[in-house]
């Protein structure tokens, strides 16, 4: 119990250098005693309750205040002041663009502020770069993890690290012994999970990776750890492991952030949740008075509304019916229908399914049950030259991943799923292509000095025309777009939204499956909202507001409306 | 803004000259900045043009070469270069698409190996002559396709299959023959497609003139080329775009098979014998030539004309170091060191290249 009495106990004075943490002592850096200590320490104080009495007197050990940036004369945050308390675990929240992210840029040293100051136990630090911020003990742990997938699980937590026999240089053979025996401590015991020291990273799962991250967090001695967005890949199981690791650290006093979208989540395991909207703190509150319908409302506020180029379009008939869909693991018995002449939205977290919904229907990803009717007719998509010659098409979220060819021209990327439109007497006519490609690159309003331009030298807002355009090239008319305003700037959203009206209005049908309510909420005339891979609503705009559309995205609460 | 295209590219010109001015690009951006009409913009567009390089490298070989000796630039010299750049010409036709794809195939040395066997005993054994040389062809392709299966259905890196499958061949080669060559294929008919001539062309040149205009088509004005390049450029996009990933792969891999069989029928016939270490090592000549040529190992550009001119320019490396005396044992030096040097080149320009 010693080393929680230290935790308890220290002082300004105390901190920096000797600052206990759990890492120096459970790991046995310390000597022999601290072997024996380390069992008892965090597990019984996580049960005791000894911890976190009396935290709002104490020095937090972090106080960022007052801090202000901006990118390019646009103000991102304002005036933001966070506290981390030790032994606190504060949930932070808000909408895309919100600042969360810069937020935690900053206190990690990846970006630093343009006014404001962060204080470490008190003490004002300027915490400059990544490895400063490191040196302080924060840590954060990314959704893209960092760890080397094909070396063991030791190595990785002790990389840059090493224990070694003697004088530490680069040349000193290792001491692997003393580096697993401590891997195991800190696994097993500290964190309490069941992960050998000795496998292979690659061999882990995405939850076990995520521990093993935070386990070199941990051995790294941090103090602050980050965990951005941790659970958007995990299953329920591992969301409680991971839950469990996170009370542990808490109870030996690290302060811990945790980013999430999911309200229950913030609920479940925070103390504190902080709320950033517009780049001011909304909400600051201790978790146990709030429901998520409070947390909702702090995110939303009363925000102007974006207008969105929606015009009225009379709805056809049926087009597209989907019953029972269900995939392995992403999403099941998902039923809608798609008109003619309609947007229908997908609105869910990353995570939720609407991704391989998306993909399901255009036979890129295979189904385990259910029937699609397309037309009146029932089909088998299977796959996706078939999908296309149904009349589906599909622009993906991630246009850089799976939608450009970087080295190639517009004109090359535009044509490349309709080269059957081009073919001339003699193979590819260039006559015909250009053809076609001037007069789309004017029907989608693509900014280019010519149609030979690379696409790679195009902004975000202008490939993605091109995707559009290609994506209409072969005459489809159910069309499946995925986030087709993922990270393009607001002119270029403004454009896309009138080319999509244009789609219904020249008789087409449009699945949007979008990550922002907004969005779904100006442009669709229903709504569907998935979470954890099933339909939890079928909404339409004008009677639905956009905090109660948030909620039920974001949390079971909305399921009792 | 758009200035009229100059479709100079439509029916008039020809499909050699389209691959020569590389994939799309070229041609019509000459109409597009006209504006710019001195002879140094000339010049410098020019230079950027796919397999610039090593044509230029080539034209100073040459002037060299023709300064250095008397017997270099004659009409018997460059002929005999010609002919003897046609094995991995040929072959390397195959390697453009295959690394355009982004992939490898080191097996192509070897099938050239078995497939001119197989030639050499059908034809000992009494098949006809066409039927053999047609039999051999497909084989080759068949092979190819084995290739394909492996990269594909079995998800093997390209490296990896092409390697075993280089080992395999060979293995099968000396099995078959024990190691002792198959001699004697003196038949006219036969001759004629590895020695015989055209008016003053070799028939090996009118060959690989043939296949190079041909996949030149295939490349830069089929669907199908273009499916190729990209699968080379983005492979995850291509499969959304609704391209068939497997049939285009293993397509590739038989297309190089074949051309591959077509080359070791070739050798067979010049040297009116097939040995078992025909076209051992060659692997390294045709990725050499393509490289050289500026297509990229990363895929999704391919520069056939360059592939071309890069075979012609390894042979006429060995042909210089020959007239100039320099010992056989110091060629490998050379040629290595001119790849890497040539490499190292392309890799800095590429980025300035990207640009434009």
């Amino acid at each position: 119990m010693s080393n929680v009495d230290d935790v308890e106990g220290f002082t300004i004075d105390a901190s920096g250098a000797t600052a206990p943490s759990l890492a120096h002592d459970a790991t046995a850096t310390g000597g022999a005693e601290s072997v024996a200590a380390a069992p008892a320490g965090p597990v019984s104080s996580a049960n005791g309750s000894a911890s976190p009495v009396g935290l709002d007197t104490m020095v937090p050990r972090v106080h960022m205040r007052g801090i202000d940036k901006s990118f390019g004369g646009v103000p991102v945050l304002k005036q933001v002041e966070l506290r981390l308390g030790s032994g606190e675990v504060v949930g932070l929240l808000g909408s895309n663009g919100a600042g969360k992210s810069t937020l935690i840029k900053i206190l990690s040293g990846v970006y630093s502020a343009d006014a404001g100051t962060i204080e470490v136990d008190g003490v004002e630090e300027q915490v400059t770069s990544a490895t400063r911020a490191q040196r302080l003990g924060i840590r954060t742990v990314h959704q893209e993890l960092s760890l080397v997938g094909h070396l063991r699980v030791y190595e990785n937590i002790f990389l840059h690290d090493e224990e070694t026999r003697g004088k530490r240089t680069i040349l000193s053979p290792l001491n692997r012994a003393t580096m697993i025996e401590q891997a195991r401590d800190l696994l097993n015991v500290t964190l309490n999970v069941a992960i050998d020291p000795l496998a292979e990273v690659s061999d882990l799962t995405t939850a076990e990776q995520q521990l093993v991250e935070i386990a070199k967090a941990v051995h790294k001695r941090a103090r602050v750890l980050i965990l951005d967005e941790p659970t958007t890949s995990l299953e329920a199981r591992e969301k409680t492991q991971l839950f469990n690791v996170v009370r542990d650290l808490k109870a030996t006093g690290a302060a811990i952030v945790f980013i999430s979208h999911h309200l229950d989540e913030i609920t479940e395991l925070c103390d504190r949740t902080v709320v950033l909207r517009d780049g001011v703190v909304a909400l600051d509150e201790p978790t146990a008075g709030l429901t998520a319908r409070d947390m909702v409302a702090a995110m939303t506020g009363a925000t102007g509304e974006h207008q969105y180029p929606k015009t009225i379009v009379p709805i056809g008939g049926p087009v597209l019916t989907v019953n029972g869909l269900t995939h392995k693991t992403a999403f099941s018995d998902v039923s809608f229908t798609l008109h003619r002449s309609e947007i229908l939205g997908v609105v869910g977290l990353a995570g939720c399914g609407k991704s391989e919904l998306i993909r399901s229907l255009y036979g890129a990803v295979p189904v385990t049950a259910g029937t699609i009717t397309l037309r009146g007719a029932p089909v088998r998509i299977g796959s996706i030259p078939r999908a296309k010659k149904l009349g589906l098409s599909y622009l993906p979220a991630d246009r850089k991943r799976e939608g450009i060819f970087p080295e190639h021209t517009v004109r090359w990327n535009m044509t490349i799923a309709a080269l059957k439109r081009v073919l001339g007497r003699f193979g590819l006519s260039p006559a015909k292509e250009t053809a076609t490609v001037d007069a789309a690159i004017v029907d989608y309003g693509v900014k280019v000095r010519s149609p030979f331009q690379l696409i790679s030298r195009l902004s975000g807002g202008n490939q993605q025309k091109v995707m559009l355009a290609r994506c209409l090239m072969n005459d489809a008319d159910v069309v499946l777009l995925e986030d087709p305003t993922r990270g393009i700037d607001v002119q270029a959203k403004n454009d896309m939204y009138s080319l999509i009206t244009g789609l219904v209005e020249a008789g087409k049908s449009v699945l949007l499956v979008s990550s922002e309510e907004t969005e779904v909420l100006g442009m669709c005339d229903r709504v569907l909202v998935l979470r954890d891979g099933r339909v939890r609503a079928d909404v339409t705009p004008e009677t639905t507001t956009l905090e109660t559309l948030r909620l039920i995205v974001m949390s079971s609460e909305g399921d009792l409306r | 803004m758009t200035t009229p295209e100059a479709t100079s590219t439509t029916s008039a010109a020809t499909v050699a000259a389209a691959a020569t001015a590389g994939p799309p690009r070229g041609s019509s951006r000459s109409g597009e900045e006209t504006t710019a009409r001195s002879p140094l913009a000339l010049v410098s567009r020019l230079l950027h043009l796919p397999g610039a390089g090593v044509t230029i490298s080539y034209i100073v070989l040459c002037v060299i070469l023709a300064s250095v000796t008397d017997t270099f630039f004659t009409v018997d010299n460059l002929t005999i270069v010609l002919r003897q750049s046609v094995m991995v010409g040929v072959m390397a036709i195959g390697m453009t698409l295959v690394i355009g794809m982004g992939e490898i195939d080191l097996s192509v040395g070897a099938i050239l190996g078995i497939c001119g066997l197989a030639a050499a005993i059908w034809i000992q054994g009494g098949v006809n002559i066409y039927l053999a040389v047609f039999g051999a062809c497909l084989l080759g392709a068949a092979i190819g396709m084995c290739n394909g299966v492996l990269v594909t259905y079995l998800r093997l890196p390209s490296f990896v299959a092409t390697l075993g499958s280089m080992s395999v061949l060979r293995g099968i080669i000396m099995v078959i023959t024990g190691g002792v060559p198959v001699y004697g294929l003196r038949y006219p008919e036969f001759q004629f497609i590895g020695q015989g001539f055209i008016g003053p062309v070799p028939v090996p040149v009118v060959i690989l003139l043939l296949l190079f205009v041909i996949f030149a088509f295939v490349l830069y004005r089929t669907p199908f080329g273009r499916y190729i390049l990209s699968i080379g450029s983005n492979a995850q996009a291509a499969r959304l775009a609704g391209i068939r990933l497997t049939a285009v792969r293993i397509a590739t891999y038989a297309i190089t098979g074949f051309l591959c069989a077509v080359a070791g029928v070739i050798l067979a016939s010049r040297s009116e014998a097939a040995t078992a270490d025909a076209g051992s090592g060659m692997e390294l000549d045709v990725i050499a030539a393509t490289i050289i040529g500026g297509t990229v190992m990363t895929g999704g550009k391919a520069v056939l004309y360059g592939t071309i001119v890069g075979a012609v320019l390894m042979t006429t490396i060995r042909n210089g170091l020959n007239l100039l005396g320099v010992s056989p044992l110091w060629h490998q030096v050379v040629i290595g060191a001119f790849i890497l040097i040539s490499v190292a080149g392309s890799m800095l320009t590429v980025k300035r290249g990207e640009g434009e």
